[in-house]
């Protein structure tokens, strides 16, 4: 297990669903192209900004999508060059752009659909969690950005740090776990 | 995701070509097998081997169309548990047994049966391992269930009955013949099955069942051929084209269903 295993915690019930997650990833990580490394979800639905659920109880809730930066990662695993790798001293899962032979496998393997197909240098681009601001001990932009503080972002090897404590606190729960890739991004 | 018509294009260029390479292999091991010596007997028994050597030839440049770098592709081979590399390495193993094949025959004379069977279980090997490509792709539905293996490895077989009959004499092939339309009856089954789990999943089958009709057509000429309704020089030509139009239909389905 990594010494740091860098994780984050999305409160669902705090996401209001303004994606500037989504555009602050995209512009201060300068992601190339048609690529993008967070998306959103409908929570309970298929359509974003459609509401399930009939009156009087609707819902429209949002569940944004990263990475999950799994500690056993379908994209390292199956990816044919080696480029798709766990930092085994963060827990961040990257990809080594002067390898990447971009055959796309990555993206088809991926229970969360994280890599995202780089179409000016037509390779893999994904996100790294923003490895160098985290390396300065800054949070990733999609976490600084978000009004609604619905990202908790942390070692999950802390027992002190905040996202660790929501994990244990058993509040946390990971998406698509029966995929078996041990994913290290919790939904509230 | 999405990806284009033009991305899929060499998938079904690799999984064809490749494939009709592999399939024939097996097919003319089957037919050594059962006493079949029509190919190796004859004095061109080189250009089998030849010509499956430039099907997987070409497929193989076809992969590179799908590669965003396709200068990198040798990097492609790194990882022994991708199914992306065991390819390259089933690829390469059944094109250095073909070349051995095309050397032998050329020189003997005549192609020896062993290298013959020996291309047969890396050809196999090569359906087995592209078929589990796809298979491993989890969370693309279309794509992972069972009937992806057989759907590559009986769509081989077939392809690969329909061009080991070409380089048949005219009085040699029933065996061959009935290897056909076992092959048909096992592709409609497979193909049945993958168009029922497509419409399960919500999804068109309509070009699966395109292809049934077109292989259970090709199944029909070669059933003519052993009534003796039908020249078997005209038939090999007809039964070839049908088995790779039905497997197309099939594959442009199955991609189409998993990644457009």
């Amino acid at each position: 297990m990594a010494e740091t295993r860098y994780g984050m915690v999305i409160d669902t019930q705090h996401c209001v669903g303004c994606q500037t997650c989504t555009v602050s990833c995209k512009i201060s990580n300068e992601v190339p192209g048609s690529a993008h490394w967070n998306h959103l979800e409908s929570l309970t639905g298929d359509v974003l900004y459609q509401s399930t659920g009939t009156f009087p109880s609707p819902t429209l809730a949002f569940r944004p999508m990263l990475c999950n930066h799994c500690d056993d990662p379908a994209c390292a695993k199956h990816c044919p060059t080696g480029a798709m790798h766990k930092d085994e001293t963060t827990g961040i899962v990257s990809v080594d752009q002067d390898v990447c032979i971009g055959c796309g496998y990555c993206d088809w393997v991926c229970p969360y659909g994280a890599p995202s197909m780089d179409d000016v240098d037509r390779v893999m681009s994904k996100c790294n969690f923003c490895a160098d601001r985290v390396a300065k001990g800054i949070e990733p932009y999609c976490v600084a950005s978000c009004p609604a503080n619905a990202r908790i972002f942390g070692d999950l090897n802390d027992p002190t740090s905040e996202a660790a404590q929501l994990v244990q606190s058993g509040k946390g729960r990971q998406y698509l776990a029966e995929a078996g890739t041990s994913p290290c991004v919790y939904y509230i | 995701m999405v990806i284009s018509v033009e991305e899929i294009l060499p998938l079904i260029v690799f999984t064809t070509c490749g494939g009709i390479a592999a399939g024939a292999y097996g097919m003319s091991a089957l037919g050594l097998l059962c006493g079949e010596k029509a190919a190796e007997a004859d004095k061109r028994g080189w250009l089998f081997p030849l010509v499956c050597i430039v099907l997987l030839g070409v497929g193989l440049l076809a992969t590179l169309m799908h590669l965003g770098q396709p200068l990198r592709f040798v990097n492609g081979m790194a990882n022994p548990a991708s199914m992306i590399s065991q390819e390259s390495y089933w690829a390469i193993a059944f094109g250095v047994v073909m070349v051995i094949d095309l050397v032998v025959a050329k020189l003997k004379g005549q192609a020896m049966a062993a290298v013959r069977w020996i291309g047969a279980l890396v050809g196999f090997g090569l359906m087995v391992v592209t078929g589990l490509a796809y298979y491993d792709c989890a969370f693309l539905p279309a794509w992972a269930t069972a009937v992806t293996i057989p759907l590559f490895i009986v769509g081989d077989l077939l392809m690969g009955a329909g061009l080991v009959l070409l380089f048949e004499r005219a009085e040699m092939p029933r065996t061959l013949h009935a290897f056909t339309v076992m092959a048909a009856l096992a592709w409609v089954a497979v193909a049945v099955g993958y168009a029922v789990y497509l419409m399960g999943l919500g999804m068109s089958a309509g070009l699966v069942f395109a292809s049934i009709v077109v292989a259970i057509v090709a199944g029909a000429v070669s059933a003519c051929v052993l009534a003796g309704k039908m020249p078997a020089a005209t038939a090999k030509i007809v039964v070839l084209v049908l088995a790779v139009v039905a497997v197309v239909l099939a594959r442009w389905a199955f991609f189409a269903a998993g990644v457009l």
